[in-house]
């Protein structure tokens, strides 16, 4: 047995896919069982890849050896190839776990649409391009799975293409906006892949990367004069990310994206789709490894859009969509933490986010059921009672995402805050503090949603009331499973202060494969590289403290908030402070600026050009038309039916030729 | 450089000239008349009487003629055959030149085969 | 006398379809015609498949070094160019054969003489293919050309179809005359017959052999309907049963053009072209693309559109001919060369749903384009499988069109005559408003009133779905092409 087994992890989902697509006509509720059932499969098959990769005491990652050239030109080819290795697997691990729950939940979830197999062959092809994505071996087949989950993304966000989403946009608006949004981040990565071929002559990772390989080469031939090279190439694939990954500028059509049904809102954009970003830019350290510049204003990035997304999150009233700002909001904590060079802890927050956050996104679908699509926040509450199971799983959630010792947020949030507050930069402790105050909001805000949930009295209508009840056993046990996954998470990347257990065993195995790639790079050809303090583990312990007391703030902040003096206070602190209430709720006016400044420039620049289409291009095409048309009439008339005139233009023809040949014209 | 077709150009020219020279004397040299009986088909001195009026043959005589003249190709490839076979051995192609005769008879057998099925040699 | 010692296994793949061929035949005339009409097109696709297989199984490394054929006397080379001809010539006659059946149903044509003829003429195209001495190509050229002559008027009852086949064998008599004239002058200068051999090198001095070299390609050109040699094409292509067009449009001009491709190569080895034999292509591939396409703009039945098309597709694939022999080329000849079989298959596959598309419908659908109105709703596979064929003519992607194009473009263009390849791009684009509007007419037109349904048999839905996933799964991942190859 070999790696060739990583392609069950494609076919299983692409077949399910398929069956659905094709079948789903007669199957019916049942497509759902096949998709699961092939999710399923791939869990299967990524603890084999654990089994292989332990047994293998090379521990070494490797091609997938089936893979065959997909398109040749000359000399340049690209190649369906695969690439296993640590970043691979841990990717593989949380993805197929977090998917296979979703897709047991979706079974509940979906019962009695009659849209079903729709929905489940669109699931199952969102499967394998997030599998491609990860398991690419170069950029092309990066990109192919990017662009693939983006397009089932917008499929699936405009599941409810006949239903008006929040009143402004449809649902199929809302899947628009978000495929054009990726589109303008998509041009930025296609452009970067681009730089990367040009200047290296390859788009293979392992080839690029590897010790000796075409970045190595390239440094030892140009020295560090050529760096403004990684600078463009890691901001250009940053764009890319910031389109997937819903950064500042291009966060907009996350929020929107909430149109979909609600296990897609879990697991395309909370727990994996979201975070390819991250991934690329991960697989791609070395680029940012060698450009402090970059490096830098990715950590920027993801830190103002930490905070901005937390603080829209506080007044969102629809809990989706709450959920959805503190999505962007810890992409923003991924990407902080990519940009102070601690790209393994990155991931290591993905990993734990995919876990409380599709727990959280599963639960708000739980209640969502419960109450007939209703989401507003403002007319709920008391549910507690009525759904143990949902608003349990949600509070252990709400604890992990807030940074609440033991679960799996506090350490993987903590880790970043501290990696931020050690690293060389001037603007580090500004970033540090900005981080910190993200910590606060995020735990009012997220509490402030338990609160008006699950506590108080239900604001709803009594009829509503009356239906409300848990959901069944196919919903509730992911949930369940998911808040274990929440609340251990973390053991695999306890801090240094840590007594008696492993400690940072993710960062540690990830670091050893390929997160510390570039740093190697960079120490070997003397370049500048971020570095980071070192301090005493008892200060690591004191900072630990600081950020569990400041989340437990936010916490008690919400209670009295939300819980005692509800609705009270809250509507005299709107009163108080309506400028920031104002700035939060429109969302900082930025969604307003995009619709009226960029997209009406954009029109104005439309109309321009179609303009110039109707009258100028339209004219000299259809005037070619006519051209080609009339001499093929005259052209007809060689074609009389007589054998002897064919005969002669044969032999005008012959003459011809013969003259040519001949003389030699 | 034209050399080697130097005869060729002057067989062409010359039967040109020879054919152009006999047309042209029997027209100025020749007297001509036309009458009925001259356009008559001729039937050994009798007036075509019957089928022969059409001047047909049976379009059997085609299917025969068409049977002879392959069977006439055959024998002239088998007899240059022969003819050349001991040269050919000698060069070291006995043995292609041999299968390609038994093959080449044995296509025509098929044929022969084919056509005898089909009811070729049935006169009615 | 020494025995026989010939390497038997080499001559498999052109033995299959001689014996299949034969046969076929006498397998007609000593059963009953309904057993007949059942079991000869299955042994024709049978002996086709057979013989693809062989093929690849006896020649798989010729890609080193070519084979030749018979050892004593190589009249035949097989290189991995011919052999990949000879493959896709067997490919589009499989499914060809597989569509026959339904394409001859209610004609009054005996099985056995289609099947036989249809496969004798399949192995003259395969020979052809692999001759390289001028006698050997002329006979299989007229192996292939005889039968064809029979299979296009093989309707007895059909006048057009009559006429076609006596048009065709006059002007085809008439252009094979100027293959043997230039074979005889070829000789005249050369001393020998062979165009490419092993042992002895190529000496072209003076005029004649470009006389000789000219008479050929005039004789070639006609088969490969290459204006202005090509008025009889649409005649011909309308009058014959669908399946005989479509193997005229395809499997003859993948011989000819394979001929023409090694032919050039081995000219160039030994420096034997000039400027002139390589304008006069660029010549005859534009007007075959101007003309091809001008013309198919005004044609209103289908058979005559596909022909017309299939003269442009022969301009674009001279283009390829032409980096062959184009002077100023350097390095070997084997991209080019590669470009051209990937085109040679496109051509094939979309060639075969086109036309397979219209005989599997028949009737009126092989005639006026206006029947094809509301297709999409009446028969929504057959109007799927030709609007991907439509698609790919056109060169869009995601088809195998579109790479084989591409490939060839890219390759013309590396030469000095890349106005040409501007032109021949120009026109392709044009190509897309008759292409697109046979879709337009199927997906956007509504069905005239009491229009008479036609049933499906399943052997047509298999090869056009194999064809149509062919097209795409090449076009998708043209990769393939390389591994299969």
């Amino acid at each position: 047995m070999n790696l060739n087994i990583a392609l069950g992890i494609l076919l299983l989902p692409a077949a399910s896919a398929i069956i659905c697509g094709l079948f789903g006509k007669y199957l019916k509720e049942k497509t759902g069982w096949v998709a699961t059932g092939a999710m399923l499969g791939t869990l299967a098959i990524t603890a084999i890849l654990w089994g292989l990769w332990i047994v293998d005491s090379q521990g070494n990652s490797g091609y997938v050896p089936w893979g065959f050239e997909w398109i040749k030109v000359g000399g340049f080819s690209i190649e369906a190839k695969f690439w296993v290795d640590e970043l691979t697997l841990i990717m593989l691990t949380f993805v197929s776990l977090v998917g296979s729950m979703v897709f047991i939940y979706a079974n509940g979830y979906m019962h009695g649409d009659p849209g079903t197999p729709r929905f489940f062959a669109y699931f199952s092809l969102f499967a394998t391009a997030m599998f491609l994505l990860v398991l690419g071996a170069n950029f092309p087949m990066l990109f192919i799975g990017w662009e693939g989950v983006g397009l089932c993304s917008y499929l699936l966000i405009g599941y409810y293409f006949d239903k008006d989403f929040d009143g402004k946009i449809t649902c199929a608006d809302a899947g628009r906006k978000a495929f054009i949004t990726n589109r303008v981040g998509d041009f930025g990565f296609l452009l970067g892949m681009l730089f990367v071929l040009y200047f290296f002559g390859t788009l293979d990772f392992h080839q690029l990367f590897k010790d000796g390989g075409a970045v190595a080469g390239f440094l030892g031939e140009n020295g560090t004069a050529m760096g403004w090279v990684f600078t463009a190439i890691a901001l250009l694939l940053f764009i890319g990310a910031t389109g997937k990954s819903a950064q500042i500028p291009l966060y907009i059509w996350l929020p929107d994206a909430m149109a979909g049904p609600t296990p897609v809102s879990a697991l395309i954009h909370a727990a994996t789709m979201v975070t390819a970003g991250v991934y690329m830019v991960a697989r791609c350290n070395v680029f940012y490894w060698l450009s402090p510049e970059a490096m830098t204003i990715v950590a920027i990035i993801g830190a103002l859009t930490a905070f901005v997304a937390a603080s829209i999150g506080i007044t969102q009233r629809d809990i989706k969509k709450v959920l959805a700002y503190s999505t962007v909001s810890q992409l923003g904590y991924m990407f902080l933490a990519c940009g102070v060079g601690a790209f393994s802890v990155a991931i290591f927050h993905v990993f734990t986010h995919a876990f409380f956050k599709g727990c959280l996104f599963l639960c708000a679908g739980s209640v969502i059921h419960a109450l007939h699509h209703e989401q507003d926040m403002t007319k709920m509450g008391g549910l507690k009672s009525e759904m143990p199971r949902t608003y349990w799983t949600y509070l252990i959630s709400t604890l992990a995402i807030s940074g609440i010792f033991p679960f799996a947020g506090f350490f993987s949030k903590d880790e970043i805050l501290l990696n931020t507050y050690l690293v060389d930069l001037n603007i580090g402790k500004t970033l540090w503090l900005i981080g910190v105050a993200t910590a606060l909001m995020t735990a009012f805000y997220m509490f402030r949603s338990v609160y008006l949930t699950f506590h108080g009295k239900f604001r709803g209508s009594e009829e509503k009331w009356m239906h409300v009840e848990e959901s069944p056993n196919v919903m509730t046990i992911p949930l369940i499973i998911l808040a274990i996954g929440a609340t251990t998470a973390g053991l695999l990347g306890l801090p240094a202060w840590f007594p008696a257990l492993p400690q940072h065993i993710l960062p540690h195995f990830l670091d050893h494969g390929v997160t510390l790639q570039g740093q190697h790079l960079a120490e070997q050809f003397g370049m500048s590289a971020i570095e980071r303090h070192h301090i005493s583990h008892s200060t690591e312990l004191g900072l630990a403290v600081f950020s569990l007391l400041v989340a437990v703030g936010g916490w008690a902040l919400a209670y009295f908030v939300y819980a005692k003096n509800y609705p009270a206070l809250p509507e005299k602190l709107r009163n108080n402070l309506r400028p920031l209430w104002n700035l939060s709720w429109n969302l900082w006016y930025y969604n307003m600026f995009c619709m009226k400044g960029v997209c009406g420039g954009l029109m104005a620049l439309y109309r321009f050009i179609l303009a110039i289409d109707q009258h100028i291009v339209d004219g000299v095409v259809n005037g070619a038309g006519r051209v080609a048309q009339a001499v093929g009439g005259e052209l007809r008339e060689m074609q009389n039916g007589s054998v002897q005139a064919y005969a002669v233009w044969v032999l005008v023809g012959a003459n011809i030729v013969m003259l040519f040949l001949v003389f030699a014209l | 450089m034209f050399a080697p077709y130097l005869s060729i150009l002057v067989t062409l020219v010359f039967s040109i000239i020879l054919a152009s020279i006999l047309l042209i004397l029997a027209r100025w040299v020749g007297w001509r008349s036309s009458n009925s009986v001259k356009s008559l088909p001729f039937e050994c001195g009798n007036l075509p009487s019957g089928e022969a009026q059409k001047v047909q043959f049976s379009v059997k005589f085609y299917m025969t003629a068409l049977l002879f003249l392959i069977f006439d190709m055959e024998t002239l490839f088998v007899l240059l055959w022969a003819a050349a076979f001991q040269r050919l051995m000698e060069l070291g192609l006995g043995a292609l030149v041999f299968w390609e005769m038994m093959f080449f008879i044995g296509v025509l057998i098929a044929g022969y085969i084919y056509v005898w099925r089909r009811g070729g040699f049935e006169w009615n | 006398m020494q025995m026989p010692h010939i390497i038997w296994p080499q001559w498999l793949p052109f033995l299959i379809p001689l014996i299949g061929g034969i046969g076929v035949l006498l397998f007609d005339v000593f059963s009953n015609p309904e057993s007949s009409r059942k079991a000869c097109p299955a042994g024709a696709v049978a002996t086709c498949l057979l013989a693809l297989i062989a093929l690849y199984k006896v020649f798989a490394d010729v890609a080193a070094a070519p084979a030749y054929l018979p050892a004593e006397y190589p009249v035949f080379m097989i290189s991995q160019f011919s052999r990949d001809c000879i493959g896709i010539i067997l490919l589009g006659a499989a499914l060809l054969l597989t569509l026959s059946p339904r394409g001859i149903a209610g004609k009054n044509i005996r099985a056995g003489e289609y099947y036989g003829l249809f496969l004798l003429s399949v192995l003259g195209m395969m020979l052809m293919a692999a001759s390289v001495e001028l006698l050997t190509l002329f006979i299989c050229l007229e192996l292939a050309s005889l039968s064809i002559y029979v299979l296009i008027g093989i309707e007895k009852s059909n006048a057009n179809s009559g006429e076609a086949a006596l048009k065709y064998f006059v002007l085809g008599s008439f252009a094979s005359a100027f293959l043997i004239f230039g074979a005889a002058f070829f000789y005249g200068h050369a001393r020998t017959t062979f165009l490419i051999s092993e042992s002895h090198q190529l000496v072209i001095q003076g005029i004649a052999p470009y006389i000789a070299l000219g008479l050929i390609l005039v004789g070639l050109a006609f088969k490969l309907a290459l204006a202005p040699f090509h008025l009889y094409a649409p005649e011909v292509y309308d009058g014959a049963p669908t399946p005989v067009s479509a193997l005229l449009a395809t499997g003859i001009k993948v011989a000819g053009f394979c001929v023409l491709a090694q032919a050039l190569v081995e000219l160039r080895r030994w420096d034997a072209l000039d400027q002139g034999a390589t304008w006069a292509l660029v010549l005859l591939a534009l007007a075959s693309v101007i003309i091809g396409n001008c013309v198919a703009l005004v044609q209103r039945r289908i058979k005559r559109l596909l022909a017309y098309s299939s003269i442009a597709h022969s301009g674009y694939l001279l283009l390829g001919i032409v980096v062959l022999s184009d002077v100023a080329q350097v390095g070997t000849p084997q991209l080019a060369l590669t470009a051209i079989s990937v085109y040679l298959l496109a051509y094939t596959l979309m060639n075969v749903v086109s036309f397979g598309v219209a005989s599997s419908l028949g009737g009126r659908f092989e005639e006026e384009l206006s029947n094809y109105a509301g297709l999409a709703k009446s028969h929504p596979f057959m109007a799927a499988a030709l609007t991907v064929s439509l698609i790919s003519l056109t060169g869009l992607p995601p088809t195998v069109g579109f790479i084989g194009k591409f490939y060839v473009f890219a390759e013309a263009a590396k030469t000095s005559y890349i106005f040409a390849v501007a032109v021949a791009v120009v026109f392709s684009v044009l190509s897309a408003f008759y292409y697109l509007n046979i879709v337009m007419k199927m997906y956007m037109q509504e069905q005239e009133e009491g229009a008479p349904g036609v049933e499906r048999t399943l052997a047509c839905d298999v090869a056009l779905g194999v064809s149509m996933a062919l097209i795409l799964l090449l076009g998708i991942a043209p990769g393939l092409l390389f591994w299969m190859m």
